[in-house]
């Protein structure tokens, strides 16, 4: 895909994500964060990986397969989300390691689900709009 | 007990015409504002020449008398802070003069220019930041990590788009003087802080109404070199959809405040005390060496600060001739070299935040 | 804040470990580009019209020239903006940044018990000025709106009813077609629609 693409794509891609993610992180988050606190995260943690994966990558990577896109992106946002989740909430607050353990899984499971909906909509090439 | 005395002296001396005084100045800028719109809106192009004509070099060497008036007499815990802007301004400064002398000779590309401007965006960014780093740990219980997301998020906005990054700043640079105004009245004219503010609002106004009348407008001619210096200088090549007339008359008009606010604004606005001392007149006199700290402190630099705004001096005659001459030739000069100036009111701004 | 001072250090290195890579895997190009250029068109229906005739503005044909010759030229910025690969890339990685640390710094100090100060407001206020005015200029000039075929869905009913259509185009000099000898050839992206008025 070119830039050109890749820029109308992104803000349709991002908002389409966050709708997918936030609902999983809102309800699987732990309870000891806010509901506003939940809903940034779902907002937040997409925006952050959401220029790699959409912009930075697609070019990067090319010259290479599909497959390996997929890996490294797929790797690349919950890991990334994961650790900044980490930083922003966690991280010298006293949280328990069973409490982060379950917050780093929905975050993952919140990223394979963006993913799985994603692959979805490209069978379909998003019907039409992009 | 000699101070209180001194200062309660200045009280009354400065009572009477206090009120006066504030009034005079909102009406001032009123009065400023609405002619550099008239102007600018009816003769953008005349009047850009004869402005740049009669102002630019004078406005540089108020600021540079300004920014003495700035300077500590020993950096002291300023000492990384300083070195940082001043290291800054030059290398910032003959880099962007090498731009546009590299594009010449080496034959880049469009898309090569642009990383380039985009690089040199880039490097001004992080040097603010520093700035912006170095100021805060100056102040207690200040962090300034907040200027880390807002650094990257500019940098982000310059890479997509440099050239319309650069006109940004072009557009930004005649309001931080309205900025430098407020932090002097905080300092020297407290009182009329709120006034002040509140007529600030006359300039998105003015913009707004710039913008009505002359939104549809033919584009200015650009049938000779210097018309299309000031209509690109404007933005005119990067926004071809709107009309160089509005864009030429609103950098026109923020140009012509800016030059308000250095040569009468802030030479005028002294401050009450020289030292410790009433100041006679109300009116701060620029000519006075006195007023600055740097050449009044027994251990300051009188000679070195006379023979700075001598040397400035000649600069600005020099560039009335130039102008005379070829104004054309010295208005591309000047343009480059004043960058310099642009990027100097960064750190001196960030000084004057307490 | 020390720490974020330190991670932000080695994200910077990083960064230029990314950019070497960013540098050495580039963007697939076709072995003969078109010279193009990214404008936009208004079909007009006219009932009194005796030619049809196609008007193009003197910069468009400057910038169409300097397209040719491989200079700059009046390049729109709608261009400029998004058709850059090296440059689509470090802004990624900036706006990763930015979201990333910006989120941080905005958590943690809520997290502090002490809210957000005067100052640490206006910067993220500032902050969020920024990024609104880089997405509207992205979403507005930097084609990042609707596709084109969105722009041009109404064709048919607009052609039939008188009425004109705007939209963007690219104008692309394609080489002699010895079969053929139509100078200009104009490609509307419409998809055909079923009598219910959906796409097919």
């Amino acid at each position: 895909m070119t830039p050109s693409e890749l820029w109308r794509f992104f803000p349709i891609g991002y908002l389409v994500t966050i709708a997918i993610e936030t609902p999983i992180l809102v309800v699987g988050l732990s309870k000891t964060y806010s509901v506003r606190r939940r809903l940034f995260a779902g907002i937040w943690l997409t925006a952050c990986t959401y220029p790699i994966v959409t912009l930075v990558l697609p070019l990067v990577l090319s010259d290479y397969s599909r497959r390996t896109f997929l890996a490294v992106a797929e790797v690349f946002a919950p890991v990334v989300e994961c650790l900044l989740f980490w930083l922003a909430f966690e991280w010298r607050s006293g949280a328990r390691q069973k409490q982060i353990a379950r917050d780093f899984a929905v975050i993952i499971i919140a990223n394979l689900a963006s993913f799985g909906l994603g692959e979805v909509l490209n069978a379909w090439q998003w019907f039409g709009f992009v | 007990m000699q101070e209180a005395v001194e200062l309660n002296l200045t009280t009354l001396v400065v009572n009477k015409p206090f009120e006066q005084g504030k009034r005079m100045f909102v009406a001032a800028l009123f009065v400023c504002a609405i002619a550099s719109a008239a102007l600018a809106g009816l003769l953008p192009l005349q009047v850009s020449i004869v402005t740049v004509f009669l102002f630019a070099g004078p406005h540089n060497w108020f600021e540079l008398r300004y920014f003495i008036t700035r300077l500590p007499v020993r950096f002291g815990r300023s000492r990384a802070f300083f070195m940082t802007a001043f290291i800054g301004v030059a290398s910032l400064t003959v880099a962007y003069i090498s731009l546009p002398l590299l594009y010449r000779t080496t034959g880049w590309s469009y898309e090569a220019s642009l990383t380039a401007i985009a690089l040199w965006n880039t490097l001004l960014l992080a040097w603010l930041t520093t700035l912006v780093f170095f100021r805060s740990k100056q102040k207690p219980r200040s962090d300034g990590a907040w200027v880390i997301p807002i650094a990257f998020a500019l940098c982000a906005f310059n890479w997509l788009a440099p050239e319309l990054f650069g006109l940004m700043l072009v557009y930004v640079h005649p309001l931080i003087a309205l900025w430098f105004l407020d932090k002097h009245l905080q300092r020297n004219r407290p009182h009329w802080v709120p006034a002040y503010r509140r007529s600030l609002l006359l300039v998105p106004l003015t913009v707004g109404l710039l913008v009505w009348q002359l939104w549809g407008t033919d584009s200015l001619t650009e049938d000779n070199g210097l018309f299309w210096r000031i209509t690109q200088h404007s933005g005119a090549e990067l926004l071809p959809q709107v009309s160089s007339h509005l864009l030429v008359s609103v950098h026109l008009f923020l140009e012509m405040l800016h030059y308000f606010v250095w040569l009468l604004a802030l030479p005028l606005l002294g401050p009450f005390l020289i030292g410790r001392k009433a100041r006679q007149n109300l009116l701060a006199r620029f000519w006075e060496l006195d007023s600055l700290p740097i050449a009044r402190h027994p251990r300051g630099f009188p000679k070195t600060v006379a023979a700075m705004l001598l040397v400035g001096l000649a600069v600005v005659l020099l560039l009335w001739v130039g102008f005379s001459i070829d104004y054309a030739t010295t208005r591309d000069v000047y343009f480059t070299v004043a960058i310099a100036h642009v990027i100097a009111e960064a750190p001196f701004l960030m000084k004057m935040f307490q | 804040m020390k720490t974020l001072r330190i991670v932000a250090c080695l994200v910077v290195l990083a960064l230029s470990v990314v950019l070497v890579r960013a540098d050495i895997a580039k963007p697939k190009t076709t072995p003969q580009e078109n010279k193009s250029l990214y404008t936009s068109i208004e079909v007009i229906p006219d009932a009194k019209a005796t030619d049809a005739r196609l008007q193009i503005r003197q910069s468009t044909l400057n910038d169409l020239r300097a397209a040719l010759n491989g200079e700059p030229g009046n390049a729109a910025l709608a261009s400029t903006i998004t058709r850059s690969s090296t440059r689509t890339i470090i802004a990624g990685l900036l706006m990763f940044l930015s979201v990333s640390f910006g989120g941080v710094w905005l958590v943690r100090a809520f997290r502090s018990g002490q809210g957000l100060r005067r100052t640490e407001k206006i910067a993220a206020i500032a902050l969020i000025a920024v990024a609104t005015f880089g997405a509207a200029a992205i979403i507005t000039r930097g084609n990042a709106g609707p596709p084109p075929t969105y722009r041009w869905r109404n064709l048919p009913t607009a052609l039939a009813g008188g009425q004109s259509t705007y939209g963007p185009v690219i104008l692309e000099i394609v080489p002699d077609d010895p079969n053929s000898s139509i100078g200009m050839k104009l490609t509307i992206p419409l998809k055909k629609q079923k009598p219910n008025g959906e796409d097919e």
